[in-house]
C-alpha cells in the first residue's frame, strides 16, 4: 500500500529560513540547517527546499554559530543537508540550467524542484526528464486568482501565464515532469488552510501524475482535506513546522489520531543519527586555538574588503548587520517593527481571543486522562526579573493556576538580582526550585564559551532552556510557562497566528549558538556526567509528556516598562541603585552581572553594536523614546568597556590582554576594519 | 571494502554518506581494472537512477557490466539498488528492449501500470517480505515502509527470486529479489531512514 506523504516544505531566501506571507512579506526564522536537523530527527517523509531569494552568495552573518560555514551558496549548503538527512529531498528555486541541475543533483538531490522553466522553456525541462528520468523532475506551480479563475504564475508569482490548473498540470506532464507541487500565491502563509477551489480543480483533472499540494496548512483539519482528496499523493506546509517541538510527528499523530491512516507512522529519532549536532575532531581543534598564546586575528581579513553596506530600519536602530537574523520589507521598516506594530494594533477584542485560546489548551492538556496527580499544573521559568515577576502573577493570579518557580542559578547574580529572585517565594507564595551548578564546572565552561563562540554566557543561556524542561520530566508537569519570545520579538520572527512554542530547536540554535552540551565534554577534562545540567530531554521523552511550552508574551499585551512599575508596587521587586554601563535601563538582566556587561561588550566586539541598541529599538517601537535619542543612546553606550571584565577575569584566571586578544577572532569583517594606524574602525555607524 | 559501481548515471552521494555513517569501509569503482584490484572485498553496490539504456551502455563501455558478472560468479555478495537492481535483469521495456541487462536473474522489467495507479510511483510504500527470516536472516529487514521512486519494475508475481513485494493498483511489484549472493531492492535503503539503514547494515554485516 502507497502511504500519502507529508511534507515540510523549507523556504530559504539569501542564506536564512524564512516564513514567507503571500510571496510577500519574509520573516527571518534563523539559521537553515538546525530547522532542517529536526525535520530530519523527526523522520519526514521527504524534505523540499526551496531557495527563493535571488542572491547567489549565502551569507549567515554569524560565524560565532557552530553550523554556519559562513559564507556559501545553495548547493553547498545541500550538500551539508546530505550529510545527515537520510530522506528524500527534493530541491528547486531559480533553477534555469542543466548546470544548476547537474550541480544539486552532485550535492544531494534526489528530486529537482523546476518551476519558470515549466512555461518559458519546455524543451529544457523535456530533455532534464529525459536525462534524469521523470521521476527525478518535480513541476512546481503557483496559482494565483485572476478575478475567480485561477492561473498558474511564474517568476515568483509575479508573471502571469494565463494557464488554467488543468491545462498546466497536463503541459507539465506533457513535458515529461514525474511530478506536481501546487502551491496558492494567497494562501501563502495564511493559516486558512488549503485553497478549496484548487484542490476541486485537481481532482477534475484527474491526471494519474503525483501531485503534491501546499499552501496555508497548519491545522489537522486542513491536512486532511488535502489527503482525502483522491488525486493528491501529499499534502505539503511550512510555516507550522518551524515553530513548535515535535511540530512534524504532533501534526501526522492528530492525523493517524482522526482515523486516517493511509500515512506513514510517526515517531522521532534514529538508531544511526544522534540528535546533538556532531562536532568533529578538526573543527573543535580549530574552535579552540584560539585559547594557544600567540593565536591572533588575520589583519588580511580586516583590509576592509568583506566590508558590507549596512542598511538601517527606517524606524528603529537595527540594521542589516544585527546578530539576530533580519528582514526589512520594501519601504525600509524592519520585521521587528512590522511585528510589533502588528501586536499592537491588537485591540482588548482580539487579546481576550488569545487569552480564551490560551486557556483552552491548558485546560485540555491538564485534563487529558493520562495525566497522574500532581502537586503542580505548570511551570515559571524564572530568573527573578521583572519579567519573571509579571509572568508568576499572571499565570498564580490571573490563569488562577498553581506553578512550580524553576531557576537556573549562573553564580552571576547581581545583589539585588539575588534578592529579587529569593522574595518570588513569599510575593507569590509559591514553591521554587533552583539549580546552581558546580562553579568549578561553570568556570570552566565560561571559558570555553568564550574561546569557542565567543560567549561566556553560553552555559547560562542554555542553561536557563534546558533547566525548566528537565524539572518537567522529573516532576512529570505537562506545561511550562515562558515569558517574552526575546529574540523573535526584537526582529519578528513569526506572525500572531505562528504560536511559537519553546523547543530543542531554538534553544540550541539561537541560545546556543549551534552548541550543544556534547561540544564541551573532554575540553578541559569535561566528563559527560558534569555536563548533565545542560543535556535536554530526549525528543520520545517530551512526546510522552506531551510538554508544551508557552510564551505568554504571544497571549497577552507585553510591554515591558509598565510591567516594570506595576511589579515594584506590588510584589516589592527592586530596582538596581546602580545603573548599568551599558545601557540606560535599569531593572533588565539583574540576573547575571555579565549579561549586560562582558556579555554584552562581545557582541559589540562582534556586530558593532550591543544591548542599548536592543533596549533603545524596543523603546522606540513602543514610544518611549525617539530614534535620535535612541542613537545618541546607543552611540555613547554600545561601545564602553565595562567594569565587570575584572570580576569576570578573575572568575576564570584570565589577563585582560588576553582576552583581547582571543575576543578580536570573533570581529566580523562585514563590520570591521583594521590598519596599523588607526586600529579598528566600523563601517556601521548611522 | 564494499565497492560501490559507479556508471556515471545519477549522484551516489547518499550512498556514500549512508555507507560512511554506517561506518563501512568503501570505494568508487568506475572500471573494470580498478574494480579487479579492490582488495578484502567485503561486497559491492550498483546504485542507480537514470535510464535503463544509458545506464548498460555507460557499463559496457567501461566494463562495469564485466565486472558484476565477475563478482557474481566468485560469490561476491551483492546490492542491486532502484535502476542497479532493474539492471540485474534480461532487459526493459524502458529502452524498448534494445539493450541486453546483467541477466543475472531471469526476467523482464515492465513499465507500471498507469490505468490504476499512479507513476512514477513515489513515496513511502508499505513492503511485505515474503520468504522467512529461516531463509536470509535478512528477510526481516524487507518487512516495513521504505522510500520508492520508480516508473518501472518486475512485474511477474511468479518469478522465484522475489523476497518481498509491494501491491501498486493491482499489480504485485518486485520489491526485492535474491538469488543467494545479489539482492536487488527496487526502493532506496539509503533514503529509507533507519529502516533502509538498517538493512544495508545488516545485509553486510552478516557472514
Amino acid at each position: 500500500m502507497k502511504l500519502k506523504r507529508v511534507i515540510p516544505i523549507v523556504l530559504l531566501k539569501d542564506g536564512l529560513l524564512v516564513r514567507s506571507e503571500k510571496f510577500k512579506y519574509y520573516q527571518a526564522i534563523g539559521d537553515p540547517l538546525p530547522t532542517i536537523k529536526r525535520l530530519s530527527d523527526w523522520n519526514a517523509d521527504e524534505i523540499i527546499i526551496l531557495n527563493i531569494g535571488s542572491n547567489k552568495t549565502y551569507d549567515s552573518r554569524r560565524d560565532d554559530k557552530l553550523h554556519n560555514a559562513g559564507t556559501t551558496n545553495f548547493a553547498t549548503l545541500i550538500k551539508e543537508v546530505a550529510r545527515f538527512c537520510y530522506c528524500p529531498l527534493t530541491i528547486g528555486g531559480g533553477i534555469r540550467s542543466l548546470e544548476q541541475m547537474e550541480e544539486l543533483f552532485e550535492a544531494g538531490a534526489d528530486k529537482i524542484g523546476i518551476n519558470s522553466i515549466i512555461f518559458e522553456e519546455p524543451e529544457l525541462v523535456k530533455y532534464a526528464a529525459k536525462r534524469y528520468g521523470s521521476q527525478a523532475i518535480t513541476a512546481s506551480i503557483d496559482f494565483k486568482y485572476q478575478g475567480r479563475i485561477l492561473t498558474a504564475w511564474v517568476r515568483g508569482g509575479k508573471v502571469n501565464t494565463g494557464v488554467e490548473v488543468k491545462a498546466a498540470i497536463n503541459h507539465a506532464k506533457s513535458i515529461g515532469v514525474g511530478e506536481i507541487l501546487i502551491s496558492s500565491v494567497e494562501r501563502d502563509g495564511s493559516s486558512l488552510g488549503y485553497d478549496q477551489q484548487l484542490l476541486k480543480a485537481i481532482q477534475e483533472a484527474s491526471s494519474n501524475t503525483p501531485i503534491i499540494i501546499n499552501s496555508g496548512a497548519t491545522k489537522v483539519d486542513h491536512f486532511l482535506r488535502g489527503l482525502k482528496n483522491e488525486s493528491i499523493s501529499a499534502v505539503a506546509a511550512s510555516n507550522v513546522f518551524y515553530f513548535t517541538e515535535l511540530s512534524y510527528i504532533n501534526i501526522k499523530n492528530d492525523i493517524l489520531k482522526s482515523g486516517f491512516e493511509n500515512i506513514r507512522e510517526s515517531n522521532p529519532g534514529s538508531k544511526y543519527c544522534q540528535r546533538e549536532p556532531v562536532v568533529e575532531n578538526s573543527i573543535r581543534e580549530r574552535l579552540m586555538k584560539k585559547q594557544k598564546e600567540g593565536s591572533y586575528f588575520e589583519p588580511k581579513k580586516y583590509s576592509g574588503a568583506l566590508q558590507q553596506k549596512i542598511k538601517y530600519c527606517r524606524r528603529c536602530l537595527y540594521s542589516s548587520s544585527s546578530a539576530t537574523p533580519m528582514m526589512f520589507d520594501k519601504t525600509g521598516l524592519c520585521m521587528g517593527c512590522r511585528t510589533y506594530e502588528t501586536k499592537r494594533n491588537y485591540g482588548a477584542k482580539e487579546y481576550h481571543s488569545l487569552k480564551e485560546k490560551l486557556k483552552k489548551e491548558i485546560n485540555i492538556i491538564l485534563s487529558s486522562g493520562k495525566r497522574m496527580i500532581r502537586n503542580y499544573d505548570c511551570i515559571v521559568s524564572v530568573s527573578g526579573g521583572k519579567d519573571s515577576y509579571y509572568q508568576t502573577h499572571y499565570v498564580k493570579n490571573i490563569l488562577k493556576l498553581n506553578p512550580l518557580l524553576v531557576t537556573y542559578n549562573g553564580n552571576n547574580y547581581t545583589e539585588v538580582g539575588w534578592r529579587n529572585l529569593w522574595n518570588m517565594r513569599e510575593a507569590f507564595g509559591c514553591d521554587h526550585i533552583v539549580v546552581s551548578p558546580s562553579v568549578k564546572t561553570l568556570k570552566k565552561l565560561n571559558r570555553l564559551g568564550f574561546v569557542a563562540m565567543g560567549d561566556m554566557n553560553w552555559h547560562a543561556h542554555v542553561g536557563i532552556f534546558t533547566t525548566a524542561p528537565r524539572i518537567a520530566l522529573q516532576a512529570q508537569i505537562p506545561i511550562i510557562f515562558w515569558g517574552e519570545h526575546g529574540y523573535a520579538d526584537l526582529c519578528g520572527q513569526f506572525s500572531m497566528c505562528d504560536f511559537p512554542e519553546m523547543n530543542y530547536r531554538e534553544r540550541t540554535e539561537h541560545a546556543g549558538r549551534g552548541y550543544d552540551w556534547n561540544f564541551f565534554v573532554g575540553l578541559e577534562g569535561i566528563t559527560e556526567k558534569e555536563m548533565e545540567t545542560w543535556r535536554y530531554p530526549q525528543d520520545e521523552e517530551l512526546m510522552r509528556l506531551g510538554l508544551r511550552q508557552f510564551y505568554l508574551g504571544h497571549y497577552i499585551p507585553w510591554e515591558s516598562n509598565e510591567h516594570l512599575n506595576l511589579m515594584v508596587e506590588k510584589y516589592n521587586f527592586l530596582v538596581s541603585d546602580e545603573p548599568f554601563e551599558r545601557t540606560y535601563r535599569r531593572g533588565s538582566n539583574l540576573d547575571d552581572m555579565h549579561e549586560n556587561g562582558v556579555h554584552d561588550y562581545l557582541k559589540y566586539i562582534k556586530f558593532g553594536y550591543g544591548r542599548c541598541t536592543d533596549h533603545a529599538s524596543k523603546d522606540i517601537r513602543s514610544g518611549d523614546i525617539t530614534r535620535k535619542e535612541g542613537l545618541k543612546l546607543a552611540q555613547e553606550m554600545d561601545k564602553i568597556k565595562p567594569k565587570d571584565l575584572s570580576r569576570w577575569l578573575e572568575y576564570v584566571s584570565m589577563s585582560e590582554a588576553e582576552f583581547d586578544r582571543i575576543a578580536d577572532h570573533f570581529r566580523d569583517p562585514r563590520v570591521w576594519k583594521w590598519d596599523e594606524k588607526s586600529g579598528w574602525t566600523k563601517t556601521n555607524e548611522i | 571494502m564494499i565497492s560501490i559501481i559507479d556508471h556515471g548515471q545519477g549522484n551516489i552521494g547518499s550512498l556514500t554518506n549512508a555507507l560512511r555513517l554506517l561506518k563501512f569501509d568503501f570505494n568508487v569503482v568506475t572500471n573494470y581494472e580498478q574494480g579487479r584490484a579492490s582488495k578484502e572485498l567485503k561486497g559491492f553496490i550498483l546504485p542507480g537512477v537514470g535510464a535503463f539504456n544509458t545506464a548498460m551502455r555507460s557499463m559496457r563501455r567501461k566494463g562495469l557490466d564485466k565486472l558484476v558478472l565477475d563478482y557474481h560468479r566468485k560469490n561476491v555478495k551483492g546490492l542491486g539498488i532502484c535502476l542497479g537492481m532493474q539492471l540485474l535483469f534480461e532487459g526493459s521495456e524502458e529502452g524498448g528492449y534494445s539493450e541486453d541487462g546483467l541477466k543475472i536473474f531471469n526476467g523482464k522489467i515492465k513499465k507500471l501500470n498507469e490505468a490504476k495507479d499512479v507513476v512514477p510511483n513515489i513515496g513511502w510504500v508499505k513492503t511485505l517480505a515474503t520468504q522467512s527470516t529461516k531463509v536470509n536472516a535478512f528477510s526481516q529487514y524487507l518487512d516495513g515502509s521504505f522510500y520508492y521512486i520508480h516508473s518501472y519494475g518486475l512485474i511477474d508475481s511468479q518469478n522465484k527470486s522475489i523476497i518481498a513485494e509491494i501491491l501498486h493498483g493491482e499489480d504485485q511489484v518486485a520489491a526485492a529479489v535474491y538469488d543467494g549472493i545479489v539482492l536487488g531492492v527496487q526502493f532506496h535503503p539509503e533514503k529509507s531512514q533507519d529502516n533502509g539503514l538498517s538493512l544495508l547494515l545488516n545485509y553486510f554485516k552478516e557472514q
